[in-house]
């Protein structure tokens, strides 16, 4: 990839960070002093280079861009319609809403994906290093494991940038979680990043970057570090990143994508914050009902915590590694009588990939309901939604009132392997209770 | 921005997109008046029957966190929401109430400043919010010239369709 002299000045320029730098690239705003580099406070107008929208956001996405007259899309190759929010329909109304994605997307000539989640379907097909992504979901910070800076916004937004593959940015602060030392074997990266939400609360990050380092981040595979950039959002954070490295390379090269651009914090770059987070300290951690902020380690629980239904999947928990690990912990044992226990892979490929390894065959043996690819019920409307009173572990990024249906059932946020343990004792239970 | 006064309701903190619009309403429809008949009843059932327009509604910190889905302030607009105060207002909620025309304010405010149903003066040139009943003010810090730009002409799509780009306020 050739750079460009203010790439090269940029990306050796030791006293920004990854944002700044990324931001700096992107930015349009003309400046007559040379290279034009901002710093976190600054405003830029910064050009998109993919953009997104699902059947939630994307049927007002596309009646706002209709509205601003929007005849052409900026550029239809840098553009995705993702039907996975409620896909398979499950009523007339999504069945419509879905209508009017897919004539827009024929109309257009976008890309066009139905079926897995839109986040894994970019990261698994799309996404690379340097590149700036707007999706139409708060959960866009996902793809910053690749390198990106990917952050989330409303319909209207995404339908400005639709029409001039623009939109306005206040170039963030940087906050470093620095994840050093080894983690043992019952807990996950879910874990480390549900560790973090304890410390930082539901708006710590508010408006900021998250830069996820340390030995434990380079050791995780790209799927693991996806949830951490994931679960950054329910920080606040407007992105979060984990710089390109040589497992990033092999992650692209193994689905045929260039390089892209790697770029990391200066060493004299501004750090708002750096937090310390031992990986060697880190055990099995659930959020308590109402908020993914109200995080605290599994042993501190009062009481034991009869479970209705588990739940595994979304652009959290449903990649191949989640589904992996849920299968090893059920494997030649049974979901208990009473409990419901459902996965959604979140893409099809993961879905086809774990089907190849007998993953599914395993999860219905020990009585699970596997599900079509997609959000599953934490998009609130279909595949596995609670009833008044019901009590469930969630293998997903929130849990706020409401969010997986009645207001009046109660949601415990964990790891995969915690939900499946969870699944087999019929109470919230960590993977090292379940016995052998 | 001209003055705005009107009567407030007081939330807590962590309100989030699922309380403020529901999953079951937040594809029913694309109108602020259909949607508006959902707002805030993840929380309050009655509170789309007590709104009148001009309401302001009153948050604790991280209000509006959680999914991005517009039709969120588009169901307070419906109720007649004008302005959000909160301690904090989470990004993408932000960004959202400012294209669909309801004023941010995030200030840090004492305990027991606001009580549902106080009208309140707001005065954005001076950037004051006045207490009616009790008569005490608090000032904050106004949005950046560009989002009350867009603002002014009523949200992100009036200010496109005006002509103007962002290339025009910025800077």
């Amino acid at each position: 990839m050739v750079k460009s002299d203010k790439e090269r000045s940029v990306l050796y320029d030791s006293g920004l960070t990854f944002s700044e730098k990324i931001l700096s690239i992107k930015n349009l705003a003309e400046s007559s002093q040379g290279p034009n580099k901002v710093h976190a406070g600054d405003f830029v107008i910064a050009s998109v280079d993919f953009t997104y929208a699902h059947d939630v956001q994307g049927p007002l996405v596309i009646k706002i861009f209709n509205e601003l007259k929007g005849m052409k899309l900026f550029d239809s190759s840098k553009v995705l319609i993702n039907i996975d929010h409620d896909f398979p329909a499950s009523s007339e109304r999504s069945a419509d809403l879905h209508n009017i994605m897919r004539q827009f997307a024929r109309q257009q000539g976008c890309l066009i994906q139905e079926g897995s989640n839109c986040h894994q379907y970019i990261l698994e097909n799309i996404a690379k290093p340097g590149m700036l992504i707007v999706g139409a979901d708060s959960h866009t910070t996902t793809l910053g494991s690749l390198g990106t800076f990917a952050t989330g916004m409303g319909s209207s937004d995404v339908a400005s940038i639709f029409l001039s593959g623009k939109t306005w940015l206040k170039v963030p602060k940087t906050i470093r979680i620095n994840v050093d030392s080894i983690l043992h074997s019952g807990a996950k990266a879910k874990d480390v990043a549900l560790q973090a939400l304890r410390i930082l609360g539901t708006d710590g990050a508010n408006y900021m970057t998250i830069e996820w380092t340390g030995s434990a981040v380079t050791a995780m595979s790209i799927d693991s570090r996806t949830t951490l950039t994931n679960l950054a959002l329910e920080m606040g954070a407007k992105n979060s990143v984990i710089f390109a490295d040589e497992k990033t390379d092999a992650f692209l090269l193994e689905r045929h994508r260039e390089r892209g651009l790697h770029i990391t914090s200066g060493k004299d770059a501004e750090i708002y914050k750096n937090i310390y987070i031992d990986a060697d300290e880190v055990v099995p951690m659930v959020a308590m009902p109402g908020s993914p902020g109200n995080a605290a380690p599994l042993s501190e629980l009062n009481g034991t915590v009869p479970v209705d239904v588990v739940l595994v999947g979304t652009c959290t928990n449903g990649r191949l590694e989640d589904l992996r690990s849920v299968a090893k912990v059920l494997k030649g044992k049974k979901v208990k009588q009473g409990v419901r226990m459902i996965v959604t892979p979140n893409s099809i490929d993961v879905f086809k990939k774990a089907e190849r390894e007998g993953i599914i065959s395993i999860l219905y043996e020990s009585g699970v309901v596997v599900t079509s690819p997609g959000c599953g019920a934490c998009a609130g409307l279909s595949k596995g939604l609670l009833g008044k009173g019901e009590v469930a572990v969630f293998a997903g990024p929130r849990n706020f009132p409401g969010r997986l249906g009645s207001l009046d059932s109660k949601v415990y946020l964990a790891s995969p392997e915690t939900a499946a343990a969870s699944a087999i004792e019929g109470r919230l239970a960590q993977f090292s209770e379940v016995p052998r | 921005m001209k003055e705005n006064s009107g009567r407030c309701w007081v939330f807590g903190d962590d309100i989030s997109t699922d309380t403020i619009l529901p999953s079951k309403w937040k594809t029913a429809s694309f109108e602020p008046s259909e949607l508006g008949k959902h707002a805030m009843t993840g929380i309050d059932e009655q509170f789309p029957n007590k709104a009148v327009d001009g309401d302001i509604i009153v948050g604790g910190l991280n209000f509006g966190c959680g999914s991005s889905r517009e039709q969120a302030p588009l169901a307070l607009v419906g109720c007649g929401i004008k302005v959000i105060i909160a301690k904090s207002i989470a990004r993408i909620f932000f960004r959202n109430c400012v294209n669909v025309g309801i004023y941010p304010i995030e200030i840090d405010y004492p305990e027991g400043f606001f009580m549902s149903s106080d009208r309140l003066d707001i005065d954005y040139a001076t950037g004051t919010i006045k207490n009616e009943r009790t008569g005490k003010t608090l000032t904050f810090r106004s949005i950046p010239p560009f989002l009350v730009s867009i603002l002014e002409v009523g949200g992100l799509k009036a200010f496109l369709l005006s002509g103007k780009r962002y290339e025009d306020v910025i800077r």
